[in-house]
C-alpha cells in the first residue's frame, strides 16, 4: 500500500472512533433511544429468551470458528458481547446459557464472559465452566460437538453467531427439526446463503453487528451502529461518484 | 467494579498495532512485531488448555456423570490420548502417522459433507415455506439458475450469442451482491474493532 | 415466732395467721382465737364433729399415701390423715370441742337449729370443703338445728353463667364472716336478704353433685354445687358451737321465708364410714343431694352460684345420681352463634374431647379439654433434623407425579415424532436419489455428459501461468484446506500440480492451519507415482505449520527465510537447492494457494501479494467461493483461479490430460440437474400447499 492509501486508512480510523465517542457522550446526555429499523428476527429473539427463562429452558449460543487473530474475527467478538447480553437477559432463569466455539481462544473468553456474567447477575452458583466449551477444533468437528449440545432438550433456543461457512446448514436445520428459535448470523456470505435457505429469519449482511445495539447493550453500540450507517452511506456516496467520474472519464 | 487497567492496556497496545500499520516507522515496527509474536504464541498455548479443557474436563466430566452413558467420551478421550502419544513419538512429519490420521480424519469430515450436500437440497425444497416472500421467490429462481449455470450444461448451446453474454452478464450479479454485503461486513468489522480498542467492549474479565 | 404449719396442706403460715394462706384452713395454733374471735360457724363443726363410725378402720397414712397413688387427690389423703389422727386421739378432740361451749354459738345459729333437732351436721362434707376436721357428732346440736332447719328453706337457685362461678366462688371462700360479734350479726342481716331473694327463684336446682368426668370423681375436691343443708343441720345439731358466718357460705333462709320441706333426717356424716377408693370418692365424701330438699350450698350465700341450681334443676335425672356430668349451660343463641365450630359439631356434650370435668378450677365449665389426658399424652418437643425425612408413601406419590409429567412430555413428543418422520422419510429419499445420480453415471460407462465448449477466462489464465513458469525456480504452495473439501479442491490440484511435477519445477508447501499440510501431501502421492523422477529429494519441502494466520502471512511476505527457517522435519529448509536462492517472497515462481475459504484466499491475497511484486498468483478454490474471488481477478491481483470440478476439468482440456476430474464430470452434471428438477418441485408444492401459520381473523389480533 502506498502512504497516501495508509495515512487515508489511519485518519479515516481516528475519524470514525472520534463519532464514536461522540455519539455515546451526546446519548449518555441525552438518554434518547436512537430508532433503527425493525428487524423481525430480533423482536422474535428477545420474545424467544423472555419464553425461555419462563419455561425454565436453555439457550444455546454458537460462536463460531473464528481466531482472534484474524480478521473475521469481528464476528466472535459480536457473538462474546450477544453471549454477555443473551446471559444478563436470562439471568432470571433457572438455566444460565451455554456457549460453543470452534477457537480455542474464543472459548476460553465465553467461559469468562459466562464468569462475569454470573457475578454481575448474583447467580455464581449456577456458572459452571463447562457452559462455555471448545465444541471441535475443525469447522465440521465443531459442528459435530455443537450438534451434541443442540439435541439436549432443555434447549429451546439457539443463537448461532460467528464465522461459520456451510457446515452451518447442519446447526440450523437440526435446530428447525427440534422445534427451537434460531437466530443465525454469519459474516461469511456462503453461510449467509445457507442460512436464508434453513432459517425463518436468519441475519443478511452486517446485521450480525446491529446486534448488541438492538439487544441495547450499552450506547456505545448504538452509536457505532449510527456511525455504521453514516459510514455505509459515505461509502454509497464515493462509489457512486467514482463510477459518474468513471463514465465521465475524469478518472 | 472492573478493573480500569486492562483497558488502558488494550487500548495502548491497539495505538501501537495500528500505528505500527498505517505508519511505516522502524520504531513503531520493531514494537509491533513482537507484541505480534507475543499473541500467536499466546494463541497457541490457549489451544492447548482449551483443548485439553475440552478432553479432561468436557468429556472427562461426562464419563464421571452416572445419568447417563457417555461412552462417547471414553472413545474421545482414547483416541485423543493414543493419537497425541504416536504424534509425540513418531513426529508430525512421520508418513504412516500421517496417512492413519488422514485415513480418519478425511473420511468423516467428507462424509459430513456430503450429507451436508443432502441437508442443503432438501432445505432448498421448502425453501418457499419458510422464506414465503418475494425475497424468497428470488432466491429460488437464483438457486435454480447457478445451478444449472454451473453445471455447464448450457455449453450444450455455444453458438447462441445473446445466451452467452446473458450468461456472463447473470455470473457478475452474485459478485455485485458480494461486495455490497462485504463492504457492509467490513465497516461492521471496524466499528467492532474500535470499539474493543476503546475499551467500550470488553470481553476479557477484568 | 415459729411457723404454723397448716394442717390440711401442710404449708408453713405465719404465727399470728387464723386460717391458712394457701387452702384457707383453720389453723391448730390459732384454733383458740379464732373460736373465740372468729365468727367462723364451721370452726365449731370442725371440733365438734365426732369422729367418722365407718366400719371400715381407719387407714393410716400409708394407705392414704397409697390411695393417693392411685390418683386421690391430697385433700382427700390429708382427710383420712386427719382422720387417722383423730381416732388415734378422740380425747384431744373431745377435749377441743368442748371449748366451743354454747355460749360461744350465735343466736342466729340456734335459731336455725331450732328445726331440725335431730338432725346431724355433715360434718364430712364441710371438712372436705374446708379442711377443717370433722365434727363431734356427740356434740349437742339442739341449738343448731334451728338455723340448719332455717337453711332448708333456703331454695337453690338457678345456676349462674359460668363466669360468674370463677368470681364466685372466691367470694364464697371469701365470704368468711367478720371477726367480732358486731360483725356477726352484719353479715346475717345480708345473709338473709340474699336468702330472700334466693327464696324467689323457684326452680329446683339439681342436686349438686362433685363434677365427674365420665363418671370418675375420684380426683374431685371441690364440688360445684352446694352440699345438701339437710346435711349441714343435721351435722350442727351434733354441734356444741356453730359459727356465726355458717350462714355466709350459703343462702340463710329468713324466717319469714316460707316453710321449707323438712330437710332429710339423715345425717350422713353419721353414716361417714371412710373413704372408699374403689367407689365414687366425691360421692363418699360429699352428701347425697336430693330434689325433693332442694339442698342448697351451704358455702355460697348469693346469687352467684345459682346457675349450678340451674343446671340441676335443669336435669333433675341426673343429678339424682350422685356422679352425674353437669348439664351444658343453657347459652343464648347468639352466643352460640359466635361459635360456629359449637354450632356444627353440636353441643360439647357430643364431642368427647370437650365435656366437663369433675374436678380442677374449671370444674362443671362445658368445652374444656380434659387437661388430665392431656398428661400422660405430653410428650417432649421433636427435635427435627436437617436432613429430610421421606415416607414410603411420599415417594411413591412423588413418582406418581413424575410419571404425569413424563406422560406428558411423550404426547408432545409423539406429535413431533410424527412430523419428524415425514420428515426423515423425505429427507431419505432426496438422499437416495442423488446417491443413485452420482453412482449410476459411475457405473455405467460412456455416461453423457457435456464437456465445456467455452474455458473460463481465469482457467486459462492459470494455465498459461503455470506453462510459463521457469524451470528453476521453486513454487510455494500454500495448503490452506481441510479434508472437508478435499475431494472437490484434489480435482483441480491434480492437473495443476502434474503440470509443475512434468516440468520438474521444485515445490515448498506450508499451511496456515495444522492439517493442510498433511493432506497436500496425501494429494501429492498419486503424483509421486505417475511422476517417479519428481521423488528426488529436494524436491518437495514441508515447510509444516504457519502460526499466527493472517499475522504470520505478514511475517512470511515480509522474510520468509526468518519466519520459516526449518521443515517440518526440523532440517534446515533453505540450504539445499533450489531453495537457497530464496531469500524473500518473490523469489519464488509463483505462489499457488489452495482453499476452500474465500477468507484465507483474501489474506493471502491482501497480506502476501503486495510482496510478491510480478510473481503469479493463482488460487485453486471451492467453487462456493469463487464469486468472491473474481474482484481480486478482475483487478489483477490474482492471475488466475481453478474453481470447482467444471473449472478443473476445462483445465484438464486445455493440458489435454483427462484425469479424475473429467471422468467425475457425467456424475456431476446429472446430480446437479436432479437436484435442479428436485428444488423446482418442492418449490412448486410449497407453493400450492402453502398454509400460513396463524390465520389472520377480523377483529381478532394475530
Amino acid at each position: 500500500m502506498s502512504n497516501a492509501e495508509l495515512i487515508i486508512g489511519l485518519i479515516l480510523v481516528l475519524i470514525t472512533a472520534a463519532l464514536v465517542l461522540t455519539l455515546t457522550v451526546r446519548q449518555k446526555r441525552i438518554p434518547q433511544v436512537p430508532v433503527f429499523r425493525r428487524i423481525a428476527a430480533f423482536n422474535k429473539f428477545k420474545n424467544a429468551v423472555n419464553s425461555s427463562v419462563e419455561d425454565g429452558t436453555r439457550i444455546h449460543v454458537s460462536l463460531g470458528n473464528a481466531s482472534l487473530t484474524q480478521p473475521s474475527s469481528a464476528s466472535a467478538f459480536v457473538s462474546l458481547t450477544a453471549l454477555r447480553r443473551i446471559g444478563q437477559l436470562s439471568s432470571a432463569g433457572d438455566n444460565p446459557p451455554i456457549a460453543t466455539s470452534g477457537d480455542s481462544v474464543l472459548a476460553i473468553l465465553s467461559q469468562d464472559t459466562l464468569h462475569q456474567v454470573a457475578r454481575e447477575t448474583h447467580t455464581k452458583e449456577l456458572y459452571d465452566p463447562t457452559h462455555g466449551a471448545l465444541a471441535g477444533v475443525t469447522p465440521l468437528a465443531y459442528v459435530s460437538g455443537a450438534l451434541e449440545q443442540m439435541q439436549d432438550p432443555e434447549i429451546k433456543t439457539n443463537v448461532l453467531i460467528g464465522n461459520y461457512g456451510s457446515e452451518i446448514g447442519f446447526l440450523s436445520s437440526v435446530s428447525e427439526e427440534n422445534g427451537a428459535y434460531t437466530l443465525a448470523a454469519s459474516d461469511s456470505l456462503p453461510a449467509q446463503a445457507v442460512l436464508y435457505a434453513t432459517t425463518e429469519e436468519p441475519l443478511i449482511g452486517e446485521e450480525l453487528f446491529a446486534l448488541p445495539a438492538y439487544l441495547h447493550s450499552s450506547p456505545v453500540h448504538s452509536a457505532s451502529l449510527q456511525v455504521q450507517d453514516l459510514l455505509r452511506g459515505l461509502v454509497v456516496l464515493v462509489i457512486l461518484g467514482g463510477a459518474i467520474l468513471k463514465l465521465l472519464g475524469v478518472v | 467494579m472492573r478493573s480500569p487497567l486492562l483497558p488502558v492496556i488494550t487500548f495502548i497496545v491497539g495505538i501501537l498495532v495500528l500505528a505500527g500499520y498505517f505508519l511505516p516507522i522502524p520504531a513503531l515496527i520493531s514494537i509491533r512485531t513482537p507484541m505480534l509474536d507475543w499473541a500467536i504464541i499466546v494463541s497457541g498455548v490457549a489451544a492447548l488448555i482449551a483443548i485439553a479443557n475440552l478432553i479432561f474436563g468436557v468429556h472427562w466430566r461426562r464419563l464421571r456423570d452416572p445419568s447417563k452413558d457417555h461412552w462417547f467420551s471414553a472413545l474421545v478421550i482414547l483416541a485423543f490420548l493414543v493419537t497425541f502419544a504416536c504424534g509425540i513419538f513418531f513426529g508430525p512429519t512421520n508418513l504412516g502417522y500421517q496417512k492413519v490420521v488422514t485415513a480418519i480424519e478425511m473420511p468423516i469430515e467428507a462424509s459430513l459433507m456430503a450429507v451436508l450436500a443432502v441437508t442443503l437440497a432438501y432445505s432448498s425444497l421448502r425453501l418457499l415455506q419458510r422464506q414465503h416472500n418475494w425475497m424468497g421467490f428470488f432466491f429460488f429462481i437464483a438457486v435454480l439458475v447457478f445451478l444449472l449455470l454451473n453445471s455447464g450444461i448450457f455449453s450444450l448451446l455455444p453458438n447462441l450469442p445473446i445466451l452467452q453474454n446473458l450468461i456472463s452478464g447473470i455470473s457478475q450479479a452474485p459478485i455485485a451482491g458480494a461486495r455490497g454485503i462485504l463492504i457492509g461486513v467490513a465497516l461492521g468489522s471496524l466499528l467492532t474493532g474500535i470499539r474493543i480498542w476503546l475499551g467500550s467492549d470488553r470481553p476479557y474479565n477484568g | 415466732m415459729a411457723d404454723i404449719p397448716c394442717p390440711v396442706c401442710g404449708r408453713p403460715n405465719d404465727s399470728k395467721a387464723e386460717r391458712c394462706w394457701y387452702c384457707q384452713a383453720v389453723l391448730h395454733g390459732a384454733d383458740s382465737a379464732v373460736n373465740k374471735n372468729s365468727p367462723d360457724w364451721l370452726d365449731g363443726l370442725r371440733e365438734n364433729v365426732p369422729p367418722s363410725t365407718g366400719e371400715e378402720p381407719p387407714k393410716d397414712v400409708n394407705a392414704a399415701a397409697d390411695s393417693a397413688q392411685e390418683g386421690i387427690p391430697d385433700w382427700l389423703v390429708r382427710i383420712r390423715e386427719r382422720e387417722n389422727l383423730e381416732k388415734g386421739k378422740p380425747e384431744e378432740k373431745e377435749t377441743k370441742f368442748p371449748e366451743n361451749s354454747d355460749s360461744e354459738i350465735p343466736d342466729w345459729l340456734t335459731e336455725l337449729n331450732v328445726d331440725s333437732p335431730n338432725e346431724k351436721s355433715p360434718a364430712d362434707s364441710t371438712s372436705a370443703k374446708t379442711g377443717v376436721p370433722p365434727s363431734d357428732k356427740e356434740q349437742p346440736v339442739d341449738d343448731d338445728n334451728d338455723w340448719l332447719k332455717k337453711l332448708e328453706s333456703w331454695q337453690p337457685e338457678k345456676p349462674r353463667p359460668e363466669e360468674k362461678p370463677a368470681d364466685e366462688e372466691p367470694k364464697a371462700v371469701q365470704a368468711a364472716p367478720p371477726q367480732g360479734s358486731k360483725d356477726e350479726e352484719n353479715w346475717l342481716k345480708i345473709f338473709k336478704e340474699e336468702s330472700e331473694e334466693d327464696s324467689q327463684n323457684e326452680e329446683p336446682s339439681a342436686q349438686p353433685s362433685p363434677v365427674t368426668v365420665n363418671g370418675d370423681s375420684s380426683s374431685a375436691f371441690l364440688p360445684d354445687e352446694p352440699a345438701p343443708v339437710d346435711d349441714l343441720i343435721s351435722s350442727a345439731e351434733e354441734e356444741k358451737n356453730l359459727p356465726e358466718p355458717a350462714a355466709s357460705a350459703g343462702t340463710v333462709p329468713s324466717e319469714n321465708d316460707p316453710a321449707k320441706p323438712e330437710p332429710s333426717k339423715k345425717n350422713w356424716l353419721n353414716d361417714f364410714t371412710g373413704i372408699k377408693p374403689d367407689e365414687n370418692l366425691a360421692a363418699q365424701v360429699l352428701p347425697p343431694t336430693n330434689n325433693e330438699d332442694q339442698p342448697k350450698a351451704p358455702f355460697t350465700g348469693d346469687q352467684s352460684m345459682s346457675f349450678l341450681d340451674e343446671a340441676a334443676s335443669e336435669t333433675p335425672a341426673a343429678a339424682s345420681e350422685p356422679s352425674k356430668i353437669l348439664e351444658p349451660a343453657n347459652l343464648p343463641a347468639w352466643i352460640k352463634a359466635l361459635n360456629p365450630k359449637q354450632s356444627e359439631e353440636g353441643s360439647p356434650q357430643d364431642n368427647p374431647a370437650l365435656t366437663n370435668t369433675p374436678f380442677g378450677p374449671l370444674a362443671g365449665i362445658e368445652g374444656v379439654l380434659k387437661g388430665e389426658e392431656l398428661l400422660p399424652s405430653f410428650t417432649p418437643p421433636h427435635t427435627f433434623t436437617g436432613t429430610i425425612k421421606v415416607t414410603e408413601n411420599q415417594q411413591a406419590r412423588a413418582q406418581i407425579l413424575k410419571n404425569i409429567a413424563d406422560q406428558s412430555r411423550w404426547e408432545d413428543e409423539g406429535l413431533e415424532e410424527k412430523s419428524r418422520s415425514s420428515h426423515r422419510i423425505l429427507h431419505g429419499i432426496v438422499a437416495a436419489l442423488m446417491l443413485l445420480a452420482v453412482w449410476i453415471p459411475l457405473v455405467i460407462k460412456g455416461s453423457p455428459s457435456v464437456l465445456p465448449a467455452l474455458y473460463p477466462g481465469e482457467v486459462v489464465q492459470a494455465f498459461n501461468t503455470i506453462n510459463a513458469l521457469p524451470v528453476d525456480k521453486p513454487v510455494l504452495v500454500a495448503a490452506d484446506f481441510d479434508g472437508s473439501l478435499y475431494g472437490e479442491l484434489s480435482w483441480s490440484l491434480q492437473p495443476l500440480l502434474s503440470q509443475i511435477m512434468a516440468k520438474n519445477i521444485a515445490v515448498a508447501y506450508l499451511s496456515t492451519n495444522s492439517a493442510g499440510a498433511t493432506l497436500f501431501s496425501k494429494a501429492l502421492d498419486p503424483l509421486v507415482i505417475r511422476y517417479p523422477n519428481y521423488s528426488n529429494p529436494g524436491q518437495l519441502v514441508n515447510l509444516g505449520y504457519l502460526a499466527g494466520g493472517s499475522i504470520g502471512l505478514q511475517s512470511l511476505a515480509r522474510d520468509p527465510v526468518t519466519t520459516l527457517p526449518l521443515t517440518a522435519s526440523l532440517q534446515p529448509a533453505w540450504q539445499s537447492k533450489p531453495f537457497n536462492a530464496i531469500t524473500k517472497i518473490s523469489d519464488f515462481g509463483a505462489l499457488i494457494v489452495i482453499t476452500e475459504n474465500a477468507d484465507t484466499a483474501k489474506y493471502w491475497i491482501e497480506q502476501v501479494k503486495p510482496s510478491l511484486g510480478t510473481t503469479p498468483l493463482i488460487v485453486v478454490i471451492s467453487a462456493q467461493s469463487a464469486p468472491l474471488l473474481q474482484p481480486y481477478y478482475d483487478s489483477g491481483q490474482v492471475t488466475g483461479y481453478i474453481s470447482g470440478l467444471y473449472s478443473a476439468v476445462a483445465f484438464e482440456s486445455l493440458a489435454k490430460d483427462p484425469q479424475s476430474a473429467t471422468g467425475h464430470l457425467s456424475s456431476f452434471q446429472i446430480t446437479l440437474i436432479l437436484v435442479v428438477l428436485l428444488i423446482l418441485v418442492g418449490g412448486i408444492a410449497s407453493l400450492i400447499l402453502y398454509r400460513p401459520k396463524t390465520e389472520k381473523k377480523p377483529g381478532k389480533p394475530a
